[in-house]
Formats: C-alpha cells, structure tokens, sequence
C-alpha cells in the first residue's frame, strides 16, 4: 500500500469496499447528526426572536398611589394585577414601567391621555389631583379610590378600611401602652391631609372615650409633612429629633414615615422615650416591633385591598354599578402576633 | 447505495472519479449547509435591534412634530405650518406601526399607551394649532401646554420601552451570538470529521484499486523468475485492473501449455536419436563380429579373387566360380557401409551364401523362392534375411536324415510385405520358441560356422527400425515339423 507507506497489505478488496462504505456512512451519519443539533441551536436562537402571542385582556387599568415604590402599594398592585388577570382586566402601575419619575397629578394625565378604562388611586385632598379627576371625569374615567377617599365627580367606590375602625384599633394600643403621657403627636405624609388627621383624632379620641387613661384625656397635635421629592420625609423627620420638636406619643400614618422615625429613634437613642405607633407592615416595621421600639402598627391588608379593588372594578364593568364603599378590613400588630407576621413576611 | 456488483463492474476512472467527487460534493453540501445557516441566524441578527431603532425613528419624528408644533404657534408662517402638516403626517404614518393591542404584556401595553397618548397628543397639537390660527389666544396656549405635557409622557415612554426593549434585545443578540459561536464550533468538528472520513474513503478506494495490481505485481515477479506453478491471482472486477489481470493469466496458462508441448518435442526427438544410436550400435556391433571372424575382409577379398583367377587359368572353372561367390559374399559384407538396402540386395545375398552353403552340403539343400518382383526395391536394413537363412539351416536342416528344404517367399499381406523363410528341419519346441522371441535365448556363442550377426541382432534391429516388437515372427509346430521365420514389414 502506497498510501498508507511501506508494503502492508490491507484485506481484501470486498473487506476494502466494506470499510470504504462504513466511512462513507460515517460522514453521512455525521452530517445528518451536526445538521440536526445545528437545527435544534438554530431554532433556539431564532425562537428568541419570534412574536409570543399573549392573552388580551378586555379593560386596562391604571393605579396611582402615593408612593409606588413602598412595598404596601407594591403588594397592593400585584394583588390587583393578578386577580384582574385572571378576569381579563390589565392592571397597570405606570410609575414601575417608566424610567423617569412623574407626580401623582401627571400619572394621573398620562393615564388620561392612555384612555385608560378606569384608574385606581390613593386619594388626597390636594388640587392638582382633583383638577387632574376633574378631567378623567370629562373624559369618562370611573376613578376608585383605594386607601384614602377622593373627591372626583367620576369617583365610582371607596375601597379601604373604615377609618373608625382604624382609630379604634390605635385606641385599644395606646390604652394598652400608655402610662402617664398626656401629648399626642399624629404625624403623615403628603398623602394623610391635616383634615384626614383631625377626622383621625376625632375618631380615635371617639374610640378613647370612657377609656381608662391616667392623664385623661389626651392632648392631640396633628401635622402633615407636606414637602414632597426625594428624602422629604426622612429629612422632616430627622429635623424634628434635631430641633428636638418631639411628643411622648407619636402616631404615624403611613410606611415610610413610620420606618424613618423608627430609625430616627434608635439613631438619636429616644428609644423608651417616645412611644411610637405606626401604620402599615413592612420587614423594617415589623423587626422595629420585635425590638419593642414600635409599640404597634395597624394596617390594611394590601392583598385584601388588591383584590378588592380589583374586584370593585370588574363589578363595574360587568353590572354598572358597584357599592360606594367597599370595606376591607384593618389589623393590629403589636408584640404579642409579631413572629407570626414575621414569618409570613420571610415566606414572601 | 450502489450494489457490490455495480462497484466491480466500475472502471478505475469512475471509481477514481468517485472516489474524488463523492467527499467533494459531502464536503460542499455541509459547507453550503453550514453557511446557509450562518446567513440565517445573521439575518436574524439585524433584526434583532430593529424594534429600537423604530422606537428612535418614532422618537425623533415625535420630538420634530413638537418642534415643527412650537415653531408655528411661535412664528405662525405658513413655512411652519406646512412644515407641521408634514411632521404631523409623517408622526401618523409611523404611529401605524404600533398596533392597538391588548396584549397582556408590560411591553405591549406601553406600546398601547404610546398610541393611544401620540394620537390624543396629535389631536391636542391640531386644536392648538387651530385654535391659533383662530386667534383664540388662551386656548391654544392652554392646549400647547397639555401637548407639552403629554409629549415628555410619550417621549418618556418610548424612552422606556426603548430601554426595556434593550435590554430583553441584549439578551436575544448574547443568545444568538452564543449560537452562533456554537454553530461556529459544530462547523468545525464536522468539517474535520468528514475530512477524516473522506481521507479514510479515499485511501480504501485507493487501496481497492492499488491491491490487485500489487497480487498482480507479485505473480508476475515469481513468473519471472520461472515459477509458472505460482497460484494466479483472481480476476474480482471488471476494471481495467480486472481486464490486465485476465490477460496475464491467460498469457502464464499459455505459457504453460507451450512449454510442456516444447519438452514433449524435445522428449520423442531425443529418444528418436537415442533409438538411431542404438541401431549404429548393433550395426557396428555386426560389423565388428566379421571383423573379429574374418580379420581382413579386404585381405580375404582380394586373396579369394586372386584364387579365382588362378582357378580360372587352371582351367576349374567350377572352382573358380566357387572362389568368386565367396569373393562376393565377403564383397556384400565389406560395402555395406549404409544400414538400409533394398530386398533385391538382400535375396541376392541370400543366393550367394546358399550356393557356398551347398558346395559345402554337396548340394543337399533344395532352397526354392517364390518372390513377387514388385516387391523387390522395398528398403529394409541389411544383414537380416542371410543370418535368418543361415539360423534355419545351422539349427533346422543340418541334423536331419530327410531330404533338406529351405523356402523363401515374398508375398504382400494387407498393409505388409511378408518374408517368409520355411524349412522341413528339426522345429523348435514351444518353451525355446518363445525363449527365442521375449529375447531370453542364449545361444551358443562359440558356433564356428555363423557368420557372426545372431538372431537376436536382427530382431533388435528391426524392431528399432519398425518401433514395432512384432516384426518378426517365427512358427513351428513342434519338433521336426519345420520352422517358419515370417518378417511383416510395412509397406
């Protein structure tokens, strides 16, 4: 055999012919085996390109709160949006999916402009937001509100807790908790108005009435935060421990403010000095609970809330018509049901 | 596949040519497979960034429409109106683009936001538009304002989606250019597959071709050398290698057959020329017996004849003539140098020494012959028929008390010339006969009277001459009933 160099003789010539054919059949199993992976990659990559196809859904809605980005709203939202999903309804939270930061009125407008089929916003009292339902009513937009009431001529329901019950929540705490303090400190943000806090003191000092309180009765101050932007609440807060613009008993009524002072607390070491109620439930609140730096918090189940709105909304479309108000329910949590939240808060 | 039988029935050249095309063609279909697929996913890659750029192209149209908006309500030319009709046609056209889904999708429901807010704002560009031209001073700025607002949402937007849409483009170009280096790797293990596979096929192909002529190489080497028993190679296809082979060893079989026929030849000539030795032989070998029994012949010749002349002048005519046939008996023995005469010469001989023999019997002998003439000029070797008259007389008729007879016929018999020699002697008995005949007989070598040439010679001689054992023949009944000695020469 030349080929092969030297005089080895190969088999014979049916042995050669065999093997000949084996390797012809080799490369043909060969390509057949690299077009059919090549396929297979091929496929892969151009799948990423293709069209999915999605669900439609029948009405898009748009929910404005506050503050979008706080995990209570977050929960809020993603309640909604999975129980309108399953009924057809597109709930959307235009602040997460826009990089850029809009005020509530211009949410309010570019849901307007998107002809949206409802909107669900955390009501205030503030102009801009009214005049921005005013124009969602002129355009047709049912408004429900979520949380706290709006006034709009289109608002279509009122999905929240009854705000008595809320106040009696924070009576029982503060009868619980109190010893001889006599000032109250009701503090919100933006989204609290002062008359929100007066109906808020009105109702708690309701609930308090009759109720054992050494150094009855109480001495109430409400005060908003109405500074809005980035860190406005933190750096009220932080202001008030500085100039040392503080109350025995503070009572906060929403998240971030509740968090901030918690911090501010054990920051300007006040802790067993101030009594401090919050509101809403978030991992932060919930350990400041644990460490008995919060005395409690009452909040609003955002699932519940979610799904009710959701569902307020789907009752709408589908009868025309849904109850003004439609309740879900408030709760307390305080050191003695602390680990249970906790729990369920590290399940999430 | 192609049969084992169409393969062997294939030429060199069509096999070489398969052998070369079959690879090539693999070779090229995988190549053109191969590249037929990058194109696809390169393709692919070009679109891959293509929702962006139509995000941008809507962007910048947008962004022109709010300037072309704000360039006529500034200047309120009929140039920046034309030119907002234009942008405000060419903000339409591409707003087609984006389709008025219900997707349930992030995404596609910004897509459906932008739509919804570009055709609101192109709506509220138009009253303001109007509204100035209108003169209604108020309003158009009120709506300019509303415009503005809803074009930052709608730029923000499509800024937005432009991002997210990025980023999801991102990860299809990184999963595509990861299959493409994939593709590139698998491109690259299969071409050196089958080019191992292709060098593999080419040299067995090779191989099938170089195998016989390598057989047939050896053969013809130990050929060569004069093996002609070397096993032949066999004949497996049809090539050319196939047809070389076939007539190779066509060519050794006939080789084969020629030289056994050559040796064969040679074989019967020299046992011709052998047999030619041996008749020389016997002939010298007589020659030398008269030589050894009369010395001289020349001397006994030319003294005879010299007797006879003197005879002749002593006037005995008788002896004289006696002297001369003996004269001519030793003559006929001194010129026969040549093997063959003719019968004539022989009978003649024979005459010759009956005449002596009798003048020694005083006549005794009654020899007769009856002789076709025609018959006369056939060749047959000399001294024979004397010796076998001389042996029926020295050991038939010699002994006898009858009247002493001797016979000598030359009659034709079928394909033979007969010579018969009859005498009325003593007979042989069966068992001597045949002694005689199988050549077994010794007879006495001291019998003074032959002239030497015995009858064993003379059967050898033509027996040689014939390449027969049966020309000679001799017949007696028993004793003193005679004996025949018949030749049975071809004609």
């Amino acid at each position: 055999m030349g080929l092969l160099g030297g005089k080895r003789k190969l088999g014979s010539n049916s042995a050669l012919a065999i093997a000949a054919g084996c390797a012809v059949a080799f490369m043909f199993i060969a390509t057949i085996v690299s077009t059919v992976l090549y396929k297979q990659r091929m496929d892969e990559a151009v799948g990423l390109m293709a069209e999915t196809t999605y669900n439609e859904y029948d009405s898009y809605v748009v929910m404005i709160s506050s503050d979008d980005d706080s995990t209570f709203w977050k929960q809020v939202y993603e309640a909604a949006k999975e129980y309108g999903k399953e009924n057809g309804v597109y709930i959307d939270m235009i602040s997460q999916s826009i990089d850029e930061s809009y005020s509530k009125p211009e949410l309010i407008e570019m849901a307007i402009e998107s002809d949206c089929d409802a909107i669900f916003i955390e009501g205030d009292d503030s102009e801009e937001t009214t005049k921005m339902l005013a124009r969602a009513s002129q355009r047709g937009i049912p408004v429900f509100a979520l949380g706290t009431d709006v006034e709009a001529e289109s608002r279509i329901s009122y999905i929240g807790a009854n705000s008595y019950s809320i106040a009696s929540l924070y009576g029982t705490s503060l009868v619980d908790n109190l010893v001889k303090q006599k000032k109250v400190l009701v503090l919100g943000a933006d989204s609290v108005s002062v008359a929100d806090e007066n109906a808020f003191i009105n109702n708690i000092q309701t609930a308090l009435t009759g109720a054992d309180i050494v150094n009855a009765p109480l001495e109430f101050e409400a005060r908003a935060i109405t500074e809005t932007g980035p860190f406005a609440i933190e750096e009220y807060v932080q202001n008030m421990f500085k100039e040392n613009d503080l109350a025995p008993v503070v009572i906060c009524l929403d998240e971030k403010t509740t968090a901030s002072f918690y911090q501010a607390m054990i920051d300007y070491n006040k802790v067993g000095s101030i009594l401090l109620f919050g509101s809403d439930k978030s991992s932060t609140i919930l350990t400041g609970i644990k460490q008995r730096v919060i005395a409690s918090s009452v909040y609003v189940d955002s699932k519940a809330l979610g799904q009710a709105a959701a569902g307020a909304f789907i009752e709408y479309k589908e009868a025309g018509n849904v109850s003004d108000y439609v309740s879900v329910e408030a709760k307390l949590i305080d050191a003695s049901n602390v680990a249970d939240e906790l729990q369920e808060v590290d399940g999430e | 596949m192609v049969s084992k039988k169409s393969i062997k029935s294939m030429s060199l050249r069509k096999k070489m040519i398969m052998a070369f095309c079959l690879p090539t063609i693999l070779l090229f279909l995988v190549n053109m497979m191969l590249y037929l697929g990058t194109t696809r996913v390169l393709n692919s890659l070009d679109v891959v960034y293509s929702s962006n750029n139509a995000l941008n192209q809507l962007n910048t149209a947008l962004e022109s429409l709010q300037n072309a908006t704000e360039g006529y309500l500034n200047t309120k030319t009929s140039d920046a109106l034309e030119q907002y009709y234009i942008r405000e046609q060419e903000y339409s056209d591409m707003l087609v683009a984006l389709d008025d889904n219900k997707d349930d999708n992030e995404n596609r429901v910004m897509e459906r936001n932008i739509r919804h807010m570009s055709q609101n704002y192109l709506e509220l560009t138009n009253q303001a538009v109007e509204s100035k031209r209108g003169g209604n001073v108020e309003k158009y700025k009120n709506i300019y304002e509303e415009a503005t607002r809803t074009f930052s949402y709608i730029e923000s937007s499509i800024n937005s989606l432009n991002n997210k849409q990025f980023v999801n483009n991102s990860k299809s170009y990184g999963a595509m250019m990861a299959a493409l280096q994939t593709i590139e790797r698998l491109n690259i293990i299969t071409l050196v597959i089958i080019g191992l596979a292709n060098l593999a096929f080419v040299v067995l192909i090779a191989s099938t071709i170089a195998g016989p002529l390598v057989r047939l190489a050896a053969t013809a080497d130990s050929v060569s050398k004069g093996d002609f028993d070397v096993p032949l190679p066999p004949v497996r296809s049809n090539d050319e290698v196939g047809v070389v082979t076939g007539a190779f060893n066509k060519m050794v079989i006939s080789i084969k057959d020629y030289i056994a026929k050559l040796t064969e030849s040679m074989e019967a000539t020299r046992k011709l020329r052998e047999n030619e030795l041996i008749m020389e032989n016997h002939v010298k070998d007589a020659e030398l017996k008269y030589l050894q029994s009369q010395i001289n012949p020349h001397f006994l010749f030319n003294t005879l004849n010299a007797g006879a002349q003197l005879a002749m002048m002593e006037g005995a005519d008788r002896t004289s003539n006696y002297i001369q046939r003996v004269a001519d008996f030793f003559r006929y023995n001194i010129k026969k140098n040549k093997d063959v005469v003719t019968l004539k010469e022989e009978i003649e001989l024979v005459d010759i020494y009956i005449y002596i023999i009798n003048v020694r019997f005083a006549g005794e002998i009654q020899f007769t012959k009856e002789i076709d003439e025609s018959l006369l000029d056939i060749k047959i070797p000399s001294m024979i028929l004397q010796p076998i008259v001389e042996n029926s007389i020295n050991y038939g008729l010699r002994n006898i008390e009858w009247a002493k007879k001797i016979k000598l016929s030359v009659y034709e018999l079928g394909d033979y010339v007969c010579i018969s020699v009859k005498d009325n002697g003593a007979g042989i008995e069966k068992e001597t006969l045949d002694k005689i005949l199988n050549g077994s007989f010794v007879s006495n070598p001291n019998k003074s009277d032959s002239n030497g040439v015995g009858l064993n010679n003379c059967i050898e001689r033509l027996n040689i001459f014939y390449e027969r054992d049966d020309v000679l023949d001799i017949i007696s009944e028993g004793k003193d009933k005679g004996t025949e000695t018949i030749l049975y020469l071809p004609k």
